[in-house]
């Protein structure tokens, strides 16, 4: 069967799953892991650094600024957030999203819904039911900036959820990265590298030394490349060493990836025998099925490498096998999960790894080109919180959200600051202000029938379904042409925005304030509608409703030429209808969505 | 609305076509051909098909003589090879020393065409900025190019020759030295469905993008009323017009609007009038071939690229590069269910239907479709799957192709022999043509001038020639 000691051979995956459902073991043994489902519960973070000083821990001058910094912590701006900000201040109000509760599961809303694990509704791949989950939590619930976090997480550590294990390690994924938003960087790596969804995706479930097979290196390396310490050596604040030739030094050689390949030897599901866990679901109870399953951590199994490895500079003895007694296969395993222990601890340790998360992170939250120094001061906070703990994600995303240059436009080139809105943030945005529900409490997300993309207006982006674990688009991506292209500056997200995107973000605006927004569920049509209630008090007064329309889109960038579009627009439907009103707010929606001023978020 | 003549269909072209596509339009097949006739001597095309990921050329194109058979098998544990006896040796014009290969026994139209003289195999290829042997890398004279075994480096190394970042592929260069020949370069370079690439982009050329399915409209809300008011569309038009913002990111989002008003009507217009052309078969045609028609993009994004040469006249192009990118060649494991089953015939469905169409219209000597990939992948298993190579396997496809042949050299299945390498990890094999060398073959015969190539192939002087003559 596929838990005796075999060659990798990933299709045995789920037969496996379906053989072990009973004694699906949790863990290696070594006390530290948890439990999966659970997370990381905030008795396990480090305590919160002190807010740092100047301009930033203050409170918004307007409802302008408070609308601006809730577009960059949120999946947009909403009425009582900005009252909020506005009432408690920056600092504040972050520290409340840290000590709000986990929320729900993206496991419980299936269950909550009425589906079940055995649901073929569940694993229907042309339901939208995976992404639909996705969008009501993020376009409804309050534990935002974990959400948030959790999506830029996920583009740094990339799984296609949409075709891996049936299409369910997406809300796996959706877990994983919540639980851990608020974490260190370190167990991140950790619970990352024991899912058996990042063992499918980078191809080390089974991977074994010897047998006349070499160790695959697809995580050697990628982990590495991607989700670590890149491939040039940085400075602290994020600029390349250079020799003394002026040329960049790479960071790791193929020998450090056939060495670190080694590492990731024997990992497996731990079930039966001696290994029998306490692998819990999402629900409470042992997993029982493969939504459960891959949920639990992998284990290291005996057959894990015993040769001698380096990498990184770090070299790990031979374990003589000869010379240990019978039974040793705890031992060995012990070995194999400290050898994984040490390879991580060598990369979160690493200098480069600091300097290349904050600019990644930056970008997913405030700008595509940050200054070295932006990128220090994350970078530092990285390396220490203020108590000595590393890779704090709570310090670490206060800083990128109050350092000077998220919050003083004083401090920021105008000519070059903010990231232009990928198509989903654009589309949970637009969803989130005009508070779009099917009436039972979802949001679909589709514009059309069942089938259109699987609910979402780029087929380039598809929320927890990149196409590669090189994300929708890369950190460096620059246009080849044009002005930022000119000016050395990156865009990554312009990666996904060619000319078939923008024509389908422009007919899915007009769709959807035509008919509100759809899905598809089990093969039968979805529909949201839209509240316009937080607009139509406005609704009667031009510049009032271009007012408030710019307030929740486009706070923070100079909207000066396009109110005065807005207002003659809105002014040319001078009826006094509910339909004229509707639509007074329907133009001024569709003309601000499809404006620079709002798809370039600042 | 183009008039057709009926005695210029290329009759037996035609009845090759419908053989292998079922129900081809024989109207949109009149018209199609009908503009071939018109501009045929002087229309040229490259199709850039992108292996994405890094294709397993030892399980393409298989080792079959006694030897080689069983050092690849030997190599390969834990992967089913085909048994020698479903291997048919390539006939070569050149003696390989005794050495044979075989496609994979899936590829059978891939093997008709090379028999048929249509494929050509160009066998060896990979990154390399200059010549490179065993012995140079092991006695430390020369170094591995940075980009070996990195899928994004890779990647654009084939496509701009530059590491990732690298801003400009040599099918937009190419196009940008061709822009004399072309009336109109708005729809020189043309990308088909999902995931953009620099290859397309030129300094003065800019990639457009085709959808999958053929969608092309004006952005929503421009054309009539815009919920009942003229006013606001044409406040929308004005918005996305504008040219004096100073932000750069503003400024390149317009654009990106802005090439779609200008060109997106035009596109729709010529993807309604080709609305019938090369239909995708909805009949199991070929044998083996499990996977619906209608679930292979590549014969889809294949069917649009077909659509855009067939409106040439309308889009004002005489010389036009595309590319399409085809995903999940990363067999690090599942190499029979990811390559074989999914992969291969995929690929092979697609080659079949794109040679047969092109023959219907009467372009298969104007349009020559060529495979690439980032690395071929490491001579040994990992167990179920195989990791990244270097040195790699390549398809060049049509009328204007010597086909039948393989271009470069045959090696022994030997890790400790020349054709490998293994100063860091283990063996993959040493590439004896440089990209550049493959890619300069195709951009010449596009048109580009030999004068040029350097300039778009920044190190083709350090190799003794710049061609590889399959062209």
């Amino acid at each position: 069967m596929c838990v005796s000691i075999a060659p990798k051979v990933r299709v045995a995956l789920f037969l496996c799953a379906t053989a072990i459902l009973s004694s699906c073991g949790g863990g290696g043994g070594d006390g530290s892991s948890q439990v999966a489902g659970q997370g990381i519960t905030a008795g396990s973070s480090p305590p919160a650094p002190p807010p740092p000083p100047g301009p930033s821990a203050d409170k918004p001058a307007t409802r302008v600024d408070a609308a601006r910094f809730l577009n960059q912590a949120t999946f947009g701006a909403t009425g009582a957030d900005i009252d909020r900000v506005m009432s408690v201040g920056y600092a504040a109000w972050i520290d409340e999203q840290f000590a709000m509760p986990r929320g729900r599961t993206f496991r419980n809303w299936y269950l909550e819904d009425g589906a079940n694990s055995n649901s073929a509704e569940y694993f229907d791949p042309n339901s939208d039911r995976e992404s639909a989950a996705w969008f009501t939590r993020v376009t409804r619930e309050p534990d935002q900036l974990r959400l948030r976090m959790a999506w830029a997480l996920s583009q740094i550590f990339v799984v296609n959820g949409g075709t891996l294990m049936g299409g369910t390690a997406q809300p796996v994924w959706m877990d994983l990265t919540a639980d851990n938003a608020f974490g260190t960087y370190r167990n991140m790596l950790e619970k990352v590298t024991f899912s058996p969804v990042m063992g499918n995706m980078l191809s080390y479930l089974w991977n074994q030394d010897g047998n006349g097979a070499i160790p695959d290196q697809n995580y050697a390396r990628e982990i590495m490349q991607l989700f670590s310490i890149g491939l040039w050596q940085l400075n602290q604040d994020g600029t390349p060493k250079l020799d003394s030739a002026g040329n960049r030094i790479p960071t790791y050689s193929q020998a450090d990836v056939v060495g670190l390949s080694s590492v990731f030897t024997g990992l497996a599901l731990a079930t039966g025998g001696d290994r029998k866990g306490t692998c819990i679901g999402y629900n409470g109870k042992p997993a029982q099925g493969e939504p459960d399953y891959i949920a639990c951590e992998l284990s290291v199994w005996p057959w894990t490498s015993t040769k001698a490895k380096s990498f990184l500079g770090v070299s790990i003895a031979a374990l003589d096998v000869s010379k240990l007694p019978a039974n040793s296969e705890g031992t060995i395993q012990a070995q194999g999960r400290k050898n994984i222990g040490i390879a991580l601890d060598t990369l979160a340790s690493h200098s480069n790894t600091p300097p290349f998360i904050a600019r990644n992170l930056i970008q997913r939250f405030t700008t595509s080109n940050p200054s070295p120094a932006y990128i220090r001061r994350v970078a530092d906070k990285f390396v220490d919180n203020g108590n000595g703990v590393r890779g704090d994600f709570k310090a670490v995303l206060k800083q990128i959200l109050l350092d000077p240059e998220a919050r003083d436009s004083a401090q920021q080139d105008k000519t070059i600051y903010g990231k232009l809105r990928e198509p989903l943030l654009a589309q949970v945005h637009y969803s989130r202000v005009l508070r779009a529900s099917d009436g039972k409490g979802n949001v679909w997300a589709g514009s059309g029938g069942c089938k259109i993309y699987h609910g979402v207006i780029s087929e380039l982006e598809r929320p927890y379904a990149a196409p590669s674990v090189f994300n929708y688009y890369r950190p460096g991506f620059s246009p080849a042409s044009g002005e930022a292209a000119k000016r050395n500056l990156v865009v990554p997200e312009m990666q996904i925005t060619d000319t078939v995107a923008v024509m389908d973000w422009a007919t899915y605006v007009k769709q959807t304030l035509d008919r509100g927004g759809t899905g598809c569920s089990g093969g039968a049509r979805r529909q949201n509608s839209f509240d316009y209630s937080e607009l139509l008090p406005f609704a009667d007064n031009a510049t009032l409703l271009a007012d408030e329309v710019l307030l929740r889109f486009a706070a923070g960038s100079d909207t000066s030429a396009l109110r005065s579009s807005l207002i003659r627009a809105i002014q040319s439907v001078s009826g006094t209808t509910s339909t004229d009103r509707i639509n007074r707010i329907k133009i001024a929606v569709m003309l601000t969505l499809l404006s620079p001023e709002y798809r370039v978020q600042r | 609305m183009q008039k057709f003549n009926a005695t210029k269909i290329n009759r037996r072209s035609f009845l090759g076509g419908a053989a292998l596509l079922g129900g081809f339009s024989p109207l949109a097949l009149q018209m199609a051909a009908t503009t071939a006739n018109a501009q045929a001597n002087s229309y040229r095309a490259l199709v850039c098909l992108y292996l994405d990921g890094g294709l397993d050329h030892y399980h393409t194109m298989i080792p079959c003589d006694q030897t080689n058979y069983a050092a690849i098998v030997g190599q390969r544990s834990g992967i089913t090879m085909p048994p020698r006896s479903a291997l048919t040796p390539l006939t070569t014009r050149t003696s390989q020393g005794g050495r044979q290969v075989a496609f994979h026994p899936i590829l059978t139209q891939s093997k008709r065409l090379y028999d048929q003289g249509k494929l050509a195999v160009v066998y060896g290829h990979g990154n390399l900025d200059e010549p490179i042997t065993r012995a140079d890398l092991e006695a430390g004279r020369v170094k591995l190019p940075s980009a070996v075994g990195s899928h994004n480096d890779s990647n654009a190394a084939i496509h701009t020759f530059g590491l990732e970042g690298a801003r400009y592929g040599w099918g937009g260069l190419a196009m940008d030295s061709l822009q004399a020949s072309n009336p109109d370069n708005l729809f020189a370079s043309i990308g088909v469905g999902q995931l953009n690439n620099p290859f397309n982009d030129g300094r003065d050329v800019q990639m457009i993008k085709a959808d999958t399915w053929g969608r092309a409209t004006n952005i929503s809300g421009l054309e009539g009323t815009l919920f009942g008011s003229s006013v606001a569309s044409a406040e929308l038009d004005s918005i996305l017009r504008r040219g004096d913002m100073t932000n750069a990111l503003d400024k390149d989002y317009l654009g990106v609007n802005q090439r779609v008003m200008s060109s997106y009507r035009r596109l729709g217009d010529a993807f309604a009038a080709t609305q019938s052309l090369a239909p995708i078969p909805t009949d199991t045609t070929l044998p083996n071939y499990t996977v619906a028609w209608r679930d292979n993009d590549v014969v889809a994004s294949l069917r649009t690229v077909l659509r855009c040469i067939a409106s040439r006249a309308t889009l004002n192009v005489n010389r036009q590069v595309f590319f399409i990118n085809m995903r999940n060649f990363d067999t690090h494991g599942n190499m029979a269910g990811d390559l074989e089953k999914n992969n291969f015939l995929r690929l092979d469905a697609a080659l079949g239907y794109f040679y047969a169409a092109l023959t219907a219209m009467g372009l298969e000597n104007n349009v020559t479709l060529f495979t690439t990939s980032e690395f071929g992948r490491s001579l040994k298993s990992n167990g179920d799957g195989t990791d990244h190579g270097w040195g790699g396997v390549s398809f060049v496809l049509g009328g204007a192709v010597k086909g039948g042949d393989i271009y470069g050299n045959l090696v022994d299945i030997n890790p400790a022999g020349p054709g490998f390498q293994s100063i860091n990890g283990p063996p993959i094999s040493i590439p004896t043509i440089p990209n550049q060398q493959y890619c300069a073959t195709l951009a010449s015969w596009l048109g580009v001038a030999d004068a040029t190539l350097p300039t778009i192939f920044p190190n083709l002087n350090r190799f003794a020639s710049t061609k590889l003559g399959f062209m």
